[in-house]
């Protein structure tokens, strides 16, 4: 057993219409910043937030370092001559001097240290483009990273909103196909690319393949740990594993917390809306 | 007189922006009017959006002023509207407000407030009573109305056919959800379904109005629509896009399908054992 597919035209339909009113009408903002990896996530964003603003609108940027393969690169190009955007809507920009000149101030960094800086600057990039451009972040994690908190906080999760935040990766795989996104990005094996070699699967110890239908039937279905290991056949090891990541990495998805010390204060007492007028 | 016009305005209210949404509300009902709708029904808190929240206390005193509004646009309509009405000081509930050619005829309040996934209403209104379930009369038409968690149960539109409406407005505001698999949404095919069992158990016109566009995270999904006493949907608004939707009704398919229904009978019995249930 596997998770549901999704309905790509309704889908696709839904997040288009949601990113347009999203940006222009309630922002109030006039484009959408992506940073472009050459991977699945990125591209789908991509194509979807063009879809919602037109090429005109959005501004794309690949920033690779020492650690993005070359392919990754011609994925990205690919991916933004698809989208047809004008030639000044999108650049290169390497980060590798940036994260070089923090490592001389900072001294040696481990690689997950350096990793999650890389993710940070890349961030800061895209703000201050974001600024530039009177635009807004269009973020690209999707649901299966951000519920196993699988990114960096203020990182890639440093981002104004979250579009395929509610597609799983294998979702994100069937919206890409159906909408046409490179065969080889849809199918390449899911990576940060944050040090050569890294790999989800590698670092996750199972794939998206066994991750979404865990977190599907835990989450969407209201199942047991020992009736979700049967149904997809694997140990309750397995899931318990994914399952503690989740709750591990809550903080992650959550604002800092606020200590409580008005009549009313940030948190727990402050239920309004996000559209405030 | 048999037939009437009936208006459904699928519209996209703004939350807590009751002055924009009062704009809406004004040209629909000028919308309505050219095209001689008998009577108008607007989706659930239309006046002020669905998900409040905190600002649920504080756009009472503005729906009370867009109503003073309404009122003076609806010589020669009748009007249903949705919005927060503060019953006591500082006590609120999730109502519709009935406008008659100049005058307020009376309020409807919601009596199934939903809590459960994102629903959160009975930490902000209170509930409204059978006695606040009210028959109203627009040029020989009886009709009444009941919000969204409302028909989810039988018994409110029961009750509202039983004291003698032939046609319930269902003023609604339903997210979107589960995007999965093929054709409508689950969300989408469970109203269909019910709309058409309240219908047919009752044999009455049900006339389902939903809100579309987006509020924080919830986006609405419209699909208003028009049942016959039989079940046959008689006009189907567009999803996710504002409409106004019109449908003319004739009572004499409601006095025909009637001579086909058990509604005559009712079972007293039961529902006082139903009564004792928890």
């Amino acid at each position: 057993m596997s998770l549901p597919p999704v309905n790509c035209e309704r889908v696709v339909d839904y997040i288009t219409r949601r990113l347009n009113w999203y940006i222009l009408d309630f922002a109030r903002k006039k484009a959408g910043i992506i940073g472009v990896s050459g991977g699945v996530d990125s591209a789908v964003t991509a194509f979807l937030t063009v879809r919602a603003l037109g090429p005109e609108r959005v501004y794309c940027y690949i920033l690779p370092s020492d650690a993005t393969p070359n392919e990754d690169i011609e994925d990205a190009l690919e991916v933004i001559e698809r989208l047809r955007l004008p030639k000044e809507h999108w650049e290169i920009i390497s980060i590798e001097k940036i994260t070089k000149s923090f490592e001389e101030a900072l001294g040696n960094l481990t690689k997950i240290e350096r990793g999650n800086m890389m993710a940070r600057i890349r961030m800061i990039i895209l703000h201050q483009r974001a600024y530039r451009h009177n635009g807004l972040v269009v973020g690209t994690g999707d649901k299966s990273e951000l519920l196993i908190g699988y990114y960096t906080k203020y990182g890639d999760g440093g981002v104004d909103i979250l579009p395929i935040g509610g597609l799983y990766k294998t979702h994100v795989r069937q919206i890409a196909s159906y909408l046409g996104v490179p065969e080889r990005i849809v199918k390449k094996p899911s990576s940060p690319r944050l040090w050569p070699g890294q790999t989800a699967e590698g670092e996750l110890g199972v794939g998206y393949d066994i991750i979404d239908p865990i977190l599907y039937y835990r989450f969407e279905e209201w199942l047991p740990e020992k009736e979700i290991a049967r149904k997809i056949g694997i140990s309750e090891n397995i899931v318990r594993s994914i399952l503690d990541r989740v709750k591990r990495t809550q903080h992650k998805r959550l604002p800092p917390e606020v200590f409580h010390i008005g009549y009313r204060d940030l948190g727990s007492d402050w239920r309004y809306p996000r559209q405030w007028v | 007189m048999n037939r009437y016009k009936v208006g459904l305005a699928q519209i996209h209210s703004l939350l807590g922006n009751v002055e924009d949404n009062l704009n809406k509300h004004l040209e629909y009902i000028d919308k309505a009017k050219a095209h001689e709708v008998d009577v108008l029904a607007f989706p659930e808190l239309s006046l002020t959006g669905y998900l409040l929240r905190d600002l649920a206390y504080e756009v009472s005193d503005k729906c009370l002023e867009a109503l003073d509004e309404v009122k003076k646009a609806s010589k020669g309509i009748c009007v249903i509207v949705g919005l927060v009405e503060e019953t006591r000081l500082g006590i609120y509930r999730n109502s519709l407000a009935i406008v008659q050619n100049g005058a307020l005829k009376g309020f409807i309040p919601k009596v199934y407030l939903p809590n459960y996934g994102l629903f959160e209403e009975s930490r902000y209104f209170t509930r409204g009573y059978a006695r606040d379930l009210k028959l109203f009369n627009h040029k020989g038409l009886k009709f009444s109305a009941v919000i969204c968690e409302d028909a989810w149960h039988p018994e409110p539109i029961e009750f509202l056919s039983r004291i003698g409406a032939d046609l319930v407005f269902i003023c609604s505001s339903s997210p979107l959800r589960g995007l999965y698999g093929k054709g409508d949404t689950f969300v989408e095919k469970l109203w269909e379904s019910m709309n058409i069992t309240r219908a047919v158990e009752n044999t009455v016109f049900i006339a389902y109005v939903n809100r579309v566009g987006v509020e924080d995270e919830e986006y609405f999904w419209g699909g208003s629509m028009v049942i016959s006493p039989t079940g046959e949907i008689l006009v189907r608004a567009k999803k996710m896009e504002e409409n106004l939707l019109i449908a003319e009704i004739d009572l004499h398919t409601l006095r025909r399908a009637r001579r086909f229904s058990s509604f005559k009978d009712h079972a007293i019995d039961l529902h006082r054992y139903l009564s004792e249930l928890p």
